[in-house]
């Protein structure tokens, strides 16, 4: 009897489950959760890691799915409302998901808000994908040098851009252990078709999209305590021979000019002391990292290089001083909003030094000499 | 650990659960107790091991006093004068824990003289384990419990889904429950029940109050550097008033679900307090434990209304004081309790004066105009109590005054760095608060509603598949919500400070 009972309750503990598991993942279908990431498999004409051509792209933030937005990608599975012309002239802008920006209209974009700036005479290509790092922004080159003929480069740098080089990621480049080479590009590897099939369950787009759930996050169980003390933060060696290396192939491998490059540096932690009003009572500042020391060092190298420099940390600060808008999702998604987009879009406007000419003058002096 | 966290619902429960059982069914119900006492220290320890000896020590105190109060003809010492000295030394101790730096700077601002501080880390839970453990003494000495197994003591005190914030408990309701034998078998019904009120709880923590911190946390950390506006001072007291409610009775809600696992049951600390119309009201119905502890312990040792009305409204002002001052070791809790105190005052006077002149009121037996008075009495006891919450939340006075008077007239300039209060996040704060005064609250929910109707399908042919669904998709739900608690920044419950 007692055994007939456990079965009982056993069976139907596992047939609520399925139940529950079943209406939770219908639910979920019918709700705007992320669609995942669809990757492309690999092709020979472009081996980077990029999505599926002509494919709807779905995001939303968090558990309680904000910033609802529909994209789509174009023929070469990036996300923008228009294919990519083989042997166009464009200006290419570079960047990892705040370039991608599929959390935003495509009109609030930076390389659209850009291209408008620009008087829409010449076409801005993004090549934004999410993970993307600096070693790739430099190996593209090849690629786009091959397809387009690339006449500005706007690069937009993150934090994390310099460390996250050292990962190889399929389709992605990386930073070479050879001497012989600065980057390296990962092989893209075929999806395997169970995972691919598993990434259509909501459920799954759910728990990895919206709530990016990780072991790491599902164990955490105190609050993260910041302490005033910060980390060592000081150069590894090699790391400075590596980004003189970029920056002085960086004109060469798109062969620009340095002054046709600008790149935009952004700070996510600067950001969030910007919005902390207790910042101002701690004196918070944010910790240096490896990966900032970094970054001051590509702009210093960038710089004496002739590259165009921006840091947009103190543009948005004044922004939201004066303004109380932020410039991103925040606090549920740090990435730009089409307000940080169109400040970035500006800054990089301005350093084209074409903000006086305007309208056709502004493409002629966008062309190669 | 944290009740929403992964390490406490995916490894820590069911290994003290499966193991409770287990132990109780091979080795009996003894070991199983001394099972369920060993992993509610290590539950505390996990949080700060340091804290563990002190709690040890305290319930090795307490037992022995407890155990010399009980022996009282025997004892070579009078009951009372153990009662004194025992209640004395808890004092003592939550005050030096506690206290010790907020006296200390107090007595530096009023005498200028300059006093060090002391390097004292409060240990958690210190304010809930020594109430509980007040009660036992005075229950002791007043012979209503009386209590010869060690371990049975020291698994009231620490028993894990009560230990760190409550509800406060009695030795009286609890230790019964751990004599009977039934405890140590697992039921069905109960488990069900205990997952459902483990999810509410959940949901309220995870999706509610979690969501509503943002907005409280943006305004009163604005208010210690800038001005804020009406608007946002609204928004901000407002989403306060919604977390904290969410917080304390969706962990509340958890522990009564963590225990109804274990087969045991724990008091209900929360009767929907929004809906109180009028603050005597609200405190039948908040933090009920904690009310009934300054009420029997506090309110009635200090003469309670047997002495005359005037010494009533003392006992009543100094009763609430203490029990602002028992939530933190501030001048703001002070403030929060004085003003409570004031409250139940006007409060009972006013029910002594309508009481004398009810006949003549025009809306009290008419039914059109009853349901507008209690509206109103309902909206002048929540605004009492949001007003009491600014200084409940505030950092200080000077900013809990700074909150007020923007709520109340003075009219600043959008102030950057406060949350936005667009009208989305007016809805969503309107629609929780709303369901806290309109819904069933969580026991009408699941013992009142989903109780009987789990029994009735019980009974049924079908009776063990359709529990045991219960269970699964319960399950289910436990660990969807686990997993957006994950995705968040981890927040502790508000009471886990105190």
């Amino acid at each position: 009897m007692k055994q007939r009972r456990f079965v009982g309750v056993f069976t139907g503990f596992a047939f609520g489950i399925i139940l529950a598991l079943a209406t939770l993942e219908g639910l979920l279908r019918l709700l705007p959760i992320q669609g995942g990431i669809h990757a492309a498999d690999p092709n020979d004409r472009w081996p980077i890691h990029h999505m599926e051509a002509h494919a709807d792209v779905h995001w939303s933030a968090g558990w309680n799915l904000t910033n609802p937005t529909r994209r789509r990608t174009n023929n070469l599975g990036y996300a923008a409302p228009f294919d990519y012309a083989s042997g166009a002239r464009i200006v290419a802008v570079m960047g990892d998901s705040y370039v991608e920006s599929v959390m935003n209209p495509y009109e609030s974009t930076v390389q659209a808000q850009l291209e408008r700036l620009l008087g829409g005479a010449i076409p801005v290509y993004n090549f934004g994908i999410g993970g993307s790092s600096l070693p790739d922004y430099l190996g593209m080159a090849t690629f786009l040098n091959r397809e387009f003929v690339v006449e500005r480069l706007v690069v937009v740098v993150g934090e994390g851009d310099f460390v996250e080089g050292f990962r190889p990621q399929p389709g992605h480049f990386f930073w070479s252990p050879h001497d012989s080479r600065l980057v390296e590009l990962q092989p893209d590897a075929f999806r395997d078709p169970v995972r691919k099939a598993l990434r259509k369950l909501a459920l799954l787009r759910y728990a990895r999209g919206n709530l990016r759930l990780s072991a790491n996050a599902l164990f955490k169980s105190r609050p993260s305590t910041r302490t005033s003390e910060c980390g060592a933060a000081d150069l590894l060696g090699g790391d400075r021979e590596l980004i003189r290396g970029f920056i002085d192939a960086l004109p060469t491998a798109y062969g620009l000019s340095p002054e046709r490059i600008v790149v935009l540096f952004d700070s996510e932690s600067q950001r969030r002391t910007m919005y902390d009003p207790n910042a101002a009572r701690r004196d918070a500042v944010a910790c240096p990292t490896r990966d900032g020391r970094v970054l001051e060092l590509l702009a210093s190298e960038a710089r004496r290089a002739g590259v165009q420099v921006v840091h947009l940390a103190p543009t948005f600060r004044r922004h939201f001083t004066t303004s109380g808008e932020r410039v991103d999702h925040s606090p549920n998604d740090w990435h730009w909003n089409a307000v940080g987009h169109r400040i970035a879009a500006t800054a990089a406007f301005d350093k084209m030094g074409t903000k006086a000419a305007g309208g056709h003058a502004a493409t002629q002096s966008l062309l190669r000499p | 650990m944290l009740f929403p966290s992964g390490e406490f619902l995916f490894v820590y429960l069911p290994i003290v659960l499966a193991g409770f059982f287990l132990f109780a069914r091979l080795a009996g119900a003894q070991v199983a107790a001394a099972w369920l006492a060993l992993s509610s220290f290590f539950f505390y320890g996990f949080w700060r091991i340091e804290d563990l000896p002190l709690l040890a020590g305290s319930i090795a105190f307490n037992y022995f006093a407890g155990s010399l109060i009980q022996r009282a003809p025997e004892a070579p010492v009078s009951s009372r004068s153990v009662l004194i000295l025992a209640i004395s030394v808890n004092l003592l101790l939550l005050a030096y824990f506690k206290y010790s730096n907020f006296l200390l700077e107090s007595a530096t601002a009023l005498l200028g003289v300059g006093v060090k501080s002391v390097d004292v880390t409060l240990p958690i839970g210190i304010s809930f384990f020594t109430f509980t453990q007040i009660a036992y003494l005075v229950d002791s000495y007043a012979g209503k419990v009386r209590e010869r197994n060690p371990l049975h003591y020291a698994l009231f005190v620490t028993y894990f889904p009560h230990l760190i914030a409550g509800p406060v408990l009695h030795h009286a309701e609890m230790m019964p429950q751990f004599a009977r034998s039934e405890t140590y078998r697992p039921r069905v019904m109960l488990m069900v029940l205990g997952l459902a009120f483990l999810a509410v709880g959940l949901a309220k923590k995870v999706l509610v109050a979690d969501s509503a911190a943002p907005f409280a946390n943006a305004l009163f950390d604005a208010a210690g550097n800038q001005s804020v506006n009406t608007a946002e001072a609204w928004h901000g007291v407002l989403a306060y008033t919604i977390q904290i409610y969410y917080d304390f009775s969706g962990y509340s809600d958890m522990a009564v679900g963590l225990s109804l696992l274990f087969g045991v049951r724990l008091p209900y600390n929360f009767d929907s307090p929004y809906k109180a119309r009028s603050i005597v009201d609200f405190w039948r119905r908040w933090h009920m434990t904690l009310s009934r502890f300054l009420r029997d312990y506090l309110y009635v040792a200090l003469g309670g209304n047997r002495r005359g009305v005037a010494r009533r409204y003392l006992n009543l002002g100094i009763t609430m004081l203490l029990g602002g001052l028992w939530h933190g070791a501030s001048w703001t809790f002070v403030v929060w309790g004085g003003l409570h105190g004031a409250f139940l005052v006007i409060n009972h006077g006013w029910r002594h004066l309508r009481h004398r002149i009810a006949n003549r009121l025009l809306w009290s037996e008419s039914p059109t105009l009853r349901p507008v008075g209690d509206a109103l009495a309902l909206a002048l006891t929540l605004t009492c109590v949001m007003v009491a919450w600014v200084f409940f939340r505030a950092a200080s006075v000077e900013d809990a005054a700074k909150i007020l008077l923007a709520m109340f007239g003075s009219i600043g300039g959008a102030s950057p760095g406060v949350a936005e209060t667009g009208p989305n996040n007016w809805v969503w704060l309107a629609i929780s608060l709303a369901f806290a005064i309109i819904a069933p609250n969580s026991q009408q929910m699941i013992d009142g509603r989903l109780r009987p109707r789990l029994e009735r399908l019980a009974a049924s042919p079908a009776g063990d598949l359709g529990t045991g669904a219960a269970m699964g998709a319960t399950v289910v739900t436990i660990v969807m919500l686990a997993f957006i608690s994950a995705s968040r920044d981890v927040s502790e419950f508000i009471y886990f400070n105190f």
